[in-house]
């Protein structure tokens, strides 16, 4: 998985309050086959459509 | 809409989530999932049920415990933490099946109002085409990004 650019600081919005860092959570699901087949069809639909433009 | 919704835990980087479901069938574990795409800036969310007998996740379960509204709530939640911690990103969302992107549909419709005062929402139509998110239109997937 590619590294997420642009990331900003934590929130300190009161939308973005009430929840626990887990530290196990990183990487946990990366190598689900549900997450792996629904990232295999987000990328044949950018190849498709591209970016979407908003 | 985001009011009534579960605790929950992020991972460090706010990629990966997880929640507890609670209800009538007991307690359901589900994570939420945001993975990079080929394409710079471009997310893909991943939704799921984890199948206490395969140790899998699984979004074709019907979980049946009554606590949809929360659930997406829950959902919807992430979505505003991924999105200030990652601005610029853009996110797509579809279901594993036709009958599981209808009911994301659903869920945006009877929140729209809402979700537009903070996201941009688009569909992805029959004709492979993005276009500004209606009602009552079947679509393929969803994409969003965030208003600042």
């Amino acid at each position: 998985m590619k590294k997420a650019a642009q990331a900003a600081p934590a929130s300190t919005s009161p939308k973005a309050a009430g929840y626990k860092i887990n530290p196990a959570l990183a990487g946990k699901y990366d190598d689900q086959p549900l997450f792996a087949e629904k990232l295999k069809r987000a990328n044949e639909i950018l190849a498709k459509t591209g970016v979407p433009k908003f | 809409m985001l009011d009534n919704r579960y605790q929950f835990e992020s991972a460090p980087d706010l990629l990966t989530f997880e929640f507890e479901s609670i209800g009538p069938v007991g307690t359901v574990t589900k994570a939420v999932h945001y993975t990079s795409t080929d394409t710079a800036g471009v997310y893909n969310l991943g939704f799921g049920d984890i199948d206490p007998l395969t140790g899998y996740l699984d979004d074709s379960i019907v979980t049946n415990n009554h606590d949809s509204q929360k659930v997406l709530a829950t959902v919807a939640y992430t979505l505003y933490l991924f999105t200030e911690r990652y601005p610029d990103a853009i996110v797509l969302a579809s279901g594993s099946t036709t009958t599981r992107t209808r009911l994301y549909r659903i869920g945006i419709a009877n929140n729209l109002r809402d979700i537009e005062q903070d996201f941009d929402v688009l569909g992805l139509t029959d004709l492979i085409e993005w276009e500004p998110f209606r009602k009552n239109i079947d679509y393929l997937a969803f994409s969003v990004r965030r208003k600042f």
